[in-house]
């Protein structure tokens, strides 16, 4: 099918109720689409039930719409079995699940685990509770000028007790997307596991976790057009069995005694209590969505955006743009700054023209130190956005600029 | 916030006559937030119990460093107690322009900073 982004702004109702609202935060969230919000309500009202407990029809009708939501996050992301999708709260559950389960109960003492500096804190911080635990050593691969992976020192940094590697599929500030398959391929043949944090990716681009090959790949349905409060995390089969739980309680059991409990296998022993039932159903029905529009085309269209937002942001007096030059190699995001507007002041002034950005340290404040720099402005595009937002976003910078130093 | 307003506050932080330090000061108190990098410092020279000059260095946005600036202009010549009695409705009237949501904790960091202040 042809993409269209004036026609695909038409299946998202908040763009009827902000007819002028040029929405450039996609990196934080998404807006959500006509089908995403049906899903969401129709559950309510045909089917809303607890899931696995309930001896009646309503309840298998949930419980089965349940696991079709995994089954379809499964297919989407390409999981070898849908048994490999545990559904999380978000990808920062997702890693404090792998943190306080896979890592916990492996590593010891003076283990290390390697992350990069372009990591946002929910990749960071998870790591530094269990670091602190357990005695362990966090190692950081630091960017190159263009934003991209130091690789020289990503191999300096590797040592026989780098026990994992925690990686972002794409940087939330810098767009740079991360040679992923590569890398696993690297730390594999060193026998160290890898964590993708995909939440940057999933709603850009084609991700196949099984080509990929990693350990652990985790994404949030809020930055793919699915509600809040539902995220997944892929766990390799490898690890599927030997993982202990992370949260606890009903439903992740088989039996319980006074002094003790059995757990039941993967996925269910990582979804302790009630899960956001509506809110799987409704990341399902997103996948649908995503899969008409066609993955490719979507990371197509925003390459092109990107490509056109560098050539013209570049033209803005004062401005300095970061991430990689080269388009290939980035998602639709991109941060810069200016040296005497702070970037909040910046968002002000643009939320008064109804363009709507990121400003701050975008959760990743090691990445703004490792560049000199407390803060930056952030615009990131999505599968409704077109050239006339870039545009929009241009003219508006160029007249507070001229006013500001008239 | 318009431009226009925008631009007033933008021009005041650069020229605010309180910018700098006191070599000795009384009272000094720094502060910062973190999720938006904005950093400040706040030294008062206090004699008799009264404010009798006040300074700032600031790095961060225009807005953080003009509500310092009007708060240390309002301090001047006030008892040193007057710090703990001020609310942050005093100091968002001083600003004079609506603050979002989102903008108070740049707005009303001068405040917290200066009820931190403590003798050096």
């Amino acid at each position: 099918m042809s993409f269209d982004p004036q026609k695909i702004k038409k299946d998202f109702p908040i763009f009827t109720t902000h007819k002028k609202l040029v929405y450039l935060d996609n990196a934080a969230t998404t807006q959500k689409p006509k089908e995403v919000i049906d899903a969401l309500t129709r559950h309510y009202r045909t089917a809303n039930a607890n899931i696995k407990r309930g001896i009646y029809g309503l309840s298998e009708g949930a419980t089965e719409a349940y696991e079709e939501a995994r089954w379809k996050v499964a297919q989407f992301c390409n999981a070898p079995c849908a048994k490999q999708i545990v559904f999380t709260k978000n990808t920062t559950e997702a890693i404090n699940l792998v943190a306080h389960s896979f890592a916990r109960a492996r590593f010891t003492r003076g283990d290390e685990i390697l992350l990069t500096i372009m990591e946002h804190h929910s990749n960071i911080v998870p790591w530094q509770i269990i670091a602190k635990e357990k005695g362990l050593k966090l190692r950081f691969v630091h960017i190159t000028e263009t934003g991209e992976l130091d690789m020289r020192e990503l191999k300096k940094k590797v040592t026989r007790r780098t026990k994992l590697f925690a990686v972002t599929h794409a940087s939330n500030v810098l767009g740079t997307i991360n040679p992923v398959k590569k890398l696993v391929a690297f730390f594999h043949a060193r026998g160290i596991p890898v964590l993708v944090d995909g939440a940057q990716a999933v709603g850009h681009m084609p991700v196949d976790v099984d080509a990929l090959g990693c350990d652990f790949y985790v994404f949030s349905g809020h930055k793919m057009f699915a509600p809040t409060g539902i995220g997944a995390l892929f766990i390799h089969q490898k690890h599927l069995d030997t993982m202990p739980p992370f949260l606890s309680g009903g439903d992740m059991v088989l039996s319980v005694t006074e002094q003790g409990a059995t757990f039941q296998d993967a996925p269910e022993r990582f979804e302790a209590g009630t899960p956001p039932i509506e809110a799987a159903v409704a990341l399902g029905a997103a996948t649908d969505y995503l899969t008409k529009l066609g993955m490719e085309n979507i990371h197509r269209h925003e390459t092109v955006l990107i490509a056109y937002a560098l050539k013209k942001l570049a033209r803005i007096p004062g401005i300095t743009l970061f991430g990689p030059h080269s388009v290939e190699r980035r998602t639709g995001v991109i941060a810069f700054s200016f040296d005497d507007i702070h970037p909040h002041d910046l968002a002000s002034l643009l939320d008064e023209k109804n363009i709507a950005v990121r400003a701050g340290n975008h959760c990743a404040m090691p990445l703004h130190r490792s560049m000199g720099i407390t803060a930056s402005t952030r615009a990131s595009f999505s599968i409704y956005n077109t050239k006339k937002d870039i545009d929009a976003l241009c003219a508006a910078l160029h007249e507070i600029i001229n006013a500001l130093h008239a | 916030m318009k431009i226009d307003r925008f631009k007033k506050i933008w021009e005041h932080a650069q020229l605010s006559p309180h910018a700098g330090a006191i070599k000795r000061p009384t009272l000094s108190g720094a502060g910062e937030n973190p999720l938006c990098g904005d950093a400040l410092r706040i030294d008062l020279a206090v004699k008799n119990g009264v404010i009798i000059d006040a300074k700032f260095t600031h790095h961060g946005c225009a807005l953080s460093a003009t509500a310092t600036s009007l708060l240390l202009e309002d301090l001047i010549g006030k008892r040193a107690t007057a710090i703990h009695t001020m609310d942050e409705y005093a100091l968002l009237k001083l600003i004079g322009a609506p603050v979002s949501p989102a903008r108070l904790t740049c707005a009303l960091l001068p405040l917290r900073v200066a009820k931190s202040a403590r003798p050096k």
